[in-house]
């Protein structure tokens, strides 16, 4: 798949997503901790959607010729806010304001911050106000796109089933929902909390085109966004398989690192690490 | 469209049937407002609009929670969304309304035509007792409650073109009863503004205070009739914006009369009478009774039975009135 994708672009991509992770990591390490599972299963998706993907201008976010994006997984929150820190929406200091009294970055997306189409926390939300923006773009006849990344516990919600077939029966072939499909949600694996399979098969029985992605494969998530839509009248989308906490072997696939805070110590491993994968990647 | 031209479309019309006339009368006036309806577009008297603008009406099935974030993301988009609940759903999509519609800002209104226990037949889970303590407590939310067909109309048109934010437009199913729609027709025709926020005075009184919207407005003006009969002058406001309260009007209340009565047709906790007390409590306080459901479920039966059950009536409000003025304490009714 990695050969689709121009090679410098792939590894450009690449790039990006470790510099998010870095900075997500001191973000959070230096906030006293956070959503690290679910920040670090959903960077490579963002890194590859702000950098490659969404036809956006980050010294203009209210750009009226813009694709919008939703982070309905709201806990996301500083994953997303290290991406478009590094995207040039704001400074990279603004980060360092995390979860202070009156910054725009919190556990949660706020309007606040420059880039955040609408803010989101609590789940089941994001699917629904997607696809009533996309419904406003194909009244107007604009071009623009509208992705909306979820969570896959999220999916527990009736709600996201209930945007879902509201998006089938509006032929939203310019709206695009990206699963993190982590396998966990905060008290369990989400197939013992709630079973999602199968999963790909509710999505098209709900009238979606629907493909699947390694959510931390730069270039099969840009091949897979690059396709959209995968049909003509029909919402799209993407199942990315992801691995909770990313990146930080002590974090990966492990239901404990949902969220919380790290020791200095845990933090240094986890920047050791970051960096010689970054190394070994170039 | 002149306000007598309204007047004579929506003459005898039921509330619900007013806010469709008002709606059909918007689309043609502006193509940005659409309607997002959770298989309720004919029962809220959106089917007119639906029939002559169909790419503009949105029918989501029945999901209010959906139905009120597919409206944010409209208005999002630049759109003027207005998203058609039964009453008692207000509950469901509560969290959608906080969330997306009311924290971001954003210009949608919310309509319900069956608030309060206009569906009184239907049996508790019919009734809604309990929407305006959730919508005031909802920061950046206006509510607005007309109490005739005109004022439907009137208020209808004036919120989708001149209030862009949240908003909660709570019209009666039923028709309004005469006595509100003569008052209002007199005080529109006779060139009365809507503005939001600013109460009407309908009647002058100075011993007393009636205050009151939707369809406990008439019950108000019943109530002024009695008292007048017992020589006692009753003021009655029509209070059509809940939220933001109109506290200089109470506060005229408050130091032009003895007292104050509320109407309401919804729990006394957290709703019209609580909100006025508010403003009492700390400005003056003069005694405020509160006609209203008592913070129960209502039994079946027709809204008017069940008004007269549970004391929503303009002898009840007559006896509170005269509590007051007789200095009486007999605690809460």
């Amino acid at each position: 798949m990695l050969s689709e994708a121009p090679e410098q672009v792939a590894e450009m991509l690449r790039q990006k997503s470790m510099e998010a992770r870095l900075l997500l990591i001191n973000t959070l390490h230096e906030s006293g901790g956070g959503h690290y599972g679910g920040c670090l299963s959903e960077l490579d998706i963002l890194a590859v959607l702000y950098n490659g993907i969404l036809n956006i201008r980050p010294d203009d976010p209210e750009w009226e010729g813009r694709d919008h994006f939703i982070l309905s997984k709201g806990h996301g929150a500083i994953g997303l806010a290290s991406v478009l820190a590094l995207r040039g929406f704001f400074p990279r200091e603004v980060l360092k304001t995390s979860k202070k009294l009156d910054s725009c970055v919190g556990w949660h997306t706020t309007i606040k911050m420059p880039g955040i189409e609408h803010p989101t926390g609590s789940l089941g939300h994001g699917l629904s106000v997607a696809v009533g923006l996309a419904v406003a773009k194909k009244l107007d006849k604009k071009q623009s796109r509208v992705f909306v990344l979820l969570g896959d516990g999220e999916c527990d919600e009736g709600s996201v089933w209930e945007g879902a077939m509201a998006a089938s029966k509006y032929r939203l072939d310019n709206l695009v929902a990206i699963v993190d499909r982590n396998g966990i949600s905060y008290d369990s694996r989400t197939e013992e909390v709630m079973p999602l399979e199968p999963f790909a098969d509710k999505w098209k029985a709900f009238g979606w085109a629907v493909r699947s992605a390694d959510g931390h494969s730069v270039g099969d998530l840009w091949n897979a966004f690059s396709a959209v839509p995968f049909e003509a009248g029909k919402p799209s989308v993407v199942i990315a398989s992801t691995i909770k906490g990313k990146g930080v072997s002590f974090m990966e696939n492990s239901v404990a690192w949902h969220a919380g805070p790290t020791t200095d110590e845990q933090y240094r491993t986890a920047i050791k690490e970051l960096q010689k994968r970054a190394e070994v990647a170039r | 469209m002149t306000v007598g031209t309204l007047a004579e479309r929506v003459r005898n019309r039921a509330g619900r049937d007013a806010f469709g006339e008002a709606l059909q009368l918007i689309g043609r006036e502006n193509d940005a407002v659409v309607v997002v309806g959770a298989d309720d577009i004919s029962s809220l008297r959106g089917n007119a609009f639906a029939a002559e603008f169909p790419d503009r009406a949105f029918n989501v099935g029945i999901a209010e929670a959906n139905a009120s974030g597919v409206a944010a993301g409209l208005a999002l988009g630049g759109k003027i969304p207005l998203v058609l609940l039964y009453g008692f759903t207000v509950l469901r999509a509560a969290e959608q309304i906080r969330d997306d519609v009311c924290y971001p800002n954003l210009n949608v209104k919310v309509v319900t035509t069956s608030s309060g226990l206009v569906m009184g037949e239907g049996g508790v889970t019919h009734h809604c007792t309990e929407d305006l303590a959730v919508t005031r407590s909802l920061a950046n939310m206006t509510i607005v409650q007309p109490a005739s067909a005109l004022e439907t109309a009137i208020v209808t048109k004036a919120v989708v073109e001149r209030l862009k934010g949240p908003t909660f437009l709570r019209i009666a199913r039923c028709r309004y009863e005469d006595r509100a729609e003569q008052a209002l027709q007199d005080y529109y025709l006779g060139g009365g503004a809507f503005e939001v926020g600013k109460a009407v005075t309908l009647r002058e009184g100075d011993d007393i205070t009636l205050i009151a919207s939707g369809l406990m407005l008439s019950i108000a003006l019943h109530a002024a009739d009695l008292l007048a009969e017992s020589g006692v002058s009753a003021r009655v406001m029509n209070m059509h914006t809940i939220k933001p309260l109109d506290s200089a009007a109470v506060i005229d209340g408050v130091t032009q009369t003895r007292g104050i009565v509320t109407l309401e047709d919804h729990n006394v906790l957290g709703g019209i009478g609580e909100a006025v007390c508010g403003v009492v409590s700390e400005t003056r306080p003069i005694p405020v009774r509160r006609i209203g459901v008592r913070d129960t479920y209502c039994a079946i039966g027709p809204m008017d039975e069940l008004f007269e059950k549970y004391g929503l009536t303009a002898e009840a409000t007559v006896e509170a009135a005269k509590e007051i003025l007789a200095g009486g304490s007999r605690g809460s009714r």
